[in-house]
């Protein structure tokens, strides 16, 4: 007789969802917040309030099922603008930790070395969009989301959703057309 | 549907691709093991996560390999050091030893040189602020490099090792 397999724990399910899906909410997370330190914090708040949701629904017992996109997103939104709201005092100096990040070459994207002129272009383009912009295409291009998914996490409409992603990606067409700039490359010249 | 917004049109497509082809970066393992510590998961799980997850890339990992070519050269002058003093791995310890008391003498330093190419704030990530004997520091990352010369007073061949180096240095805070 064949042993049946250990069915997966709750906890099993979110480790594997979560080791899937965190680089592309902590990619969200960073457009909604100032800092690299700021979007781990709002990411992890966020998937333990949905977690703790769902607990709540299954009557205090271990989650069904792992979160669903527009779930999660909303969450991790939500968490960075409760954030931002609680550190108003911090606005000042945070602006000044995004331009560390950015000085300090902290990027968005893995890629091979070859790339890296032009992955810092197109970062250092992201980050030039509006909010509002950035979060639809991040959500768009890397979360994989349909529009109607995009406007349920943002609380906005399809329509909505579909016209800042076409303004955002001529905006990034633009800035790259332009030649862009290479934000670190004063850290590399000796 | 005009030439211009054809082509419009096409360079968005072009830019979408490309973007699509860009991979999010990993978080990092401690990241990871703190939002299933936050989940209550058993410490088996916990402590699996510190070894299963690839770590972000540092950023002085990220800053320092831009300085490769640096350390290549100083790789490169370490073994021509070793090939003109007539060096030679197969030979046995104690002829290792006397060959290095015969070479030593032949290269002398001839002088060293730091050059700072980046100071910058650290600490916002741990927090803006040191405390030491009860006193506040900020935290400032120097970034430098540091050549040594030698030259080989027979042949007068010179070499030069550049060697990367970066120090924290702890500057009183002043909130006046």
């Amino acid at each position: 007789m064949s042993a049946q397999p250990k069915p997966q724990s709750a906890h099993e399910a979110w480790e594997e969802w979560f080791n899937h899906f965190s680089p592309r909410l902590l990619l969200f997370a960073r457009q909604v917040t100032r800092s690299a330190a700021d979007a781990e914090d709002v990411l992890q708040n966020a998937v333990v309030k949905v977690w703790n949701a769902r607990r709540k629904r299954n009557g205090g017992r271990d989650p069904i099922g792992t979160p669903d996109p527009a779930e999660i997103y909303t969450a991790i939104r939500r968490v960075a603008i409760d954030l931002g709201r609680r550190e108003t005092r911090r606005v000042k100096r945070e602006e000044k930790v995004i331009d560390f990040d950015e000085a300090r070459g902290i990027d968005y994207f893995q890629c091979p070395f070859e790339n890296r002129e032009r992955r810092a272009e197109i970062t250092s383009a992201l980050r030039k969009l509006p909010e509002a912009q950035r979060e639809v295409v991040t959500l768009k291009i890397w979360g994989g989301l349909t529009f109607q998914e995009i406007g349920s996490a943002l609380e906005i409409s399809e329509n909505t959703a579909a016209s800042r992603y076409r303004y955002a990606l001529e905006a990034l067409r633009r800035s790259l057309g332009k030649g862009g700039e290479s934000h670190f490359q004063h850290l590399l010249v000796l | 549907m005009s030439r211009s917004q054809d082509k419009q049109n096409e360079a968005i497509q072009r830019l979408e691709e490309e973007l699509l082809a860009l991979e999010p970066a990993p978080v990092s393992a401690t990241l990871t093991r703190d939002v299933l510590a936050a989940l209550g998961a058993p410490q088996e799980e916990v402590s699996r996560a510190t070894v299963d997850v690839v770590p972000a890339q540092p950023v002085r990992t990220r800053v320092w390999s831009g300085l490769m070519p640096a350390a290549a050269a100083a790789a490169v002058a370490l073994l021509a050091v070793w090939f003109t003093s007539g060096g030679d791995s197969s030979v046995a310890p104690e002829a290792a030893a006397s060959a290095e008391v015969s070479v030593a003498p032949q290269i002398l330093p001839n002088g060293l040189q730091q050059v700072a190419f980046d100071t910058q704030p650290q600490g916002f990530e741990q927090g803006p602020l040191v405390r030491r004997d009860g006193k506040f520091y900020r935290q400032v990352l120097h970034q430098y490099e540091e050549s040594v010369i030698l030259v080989d007073p027979h042949s007068g061949a010179t070499y030069e090792i550049r060697v990367p180096r970066e120090e924290i240095q702890l500057v009183p805070a002043s909130f006046h």
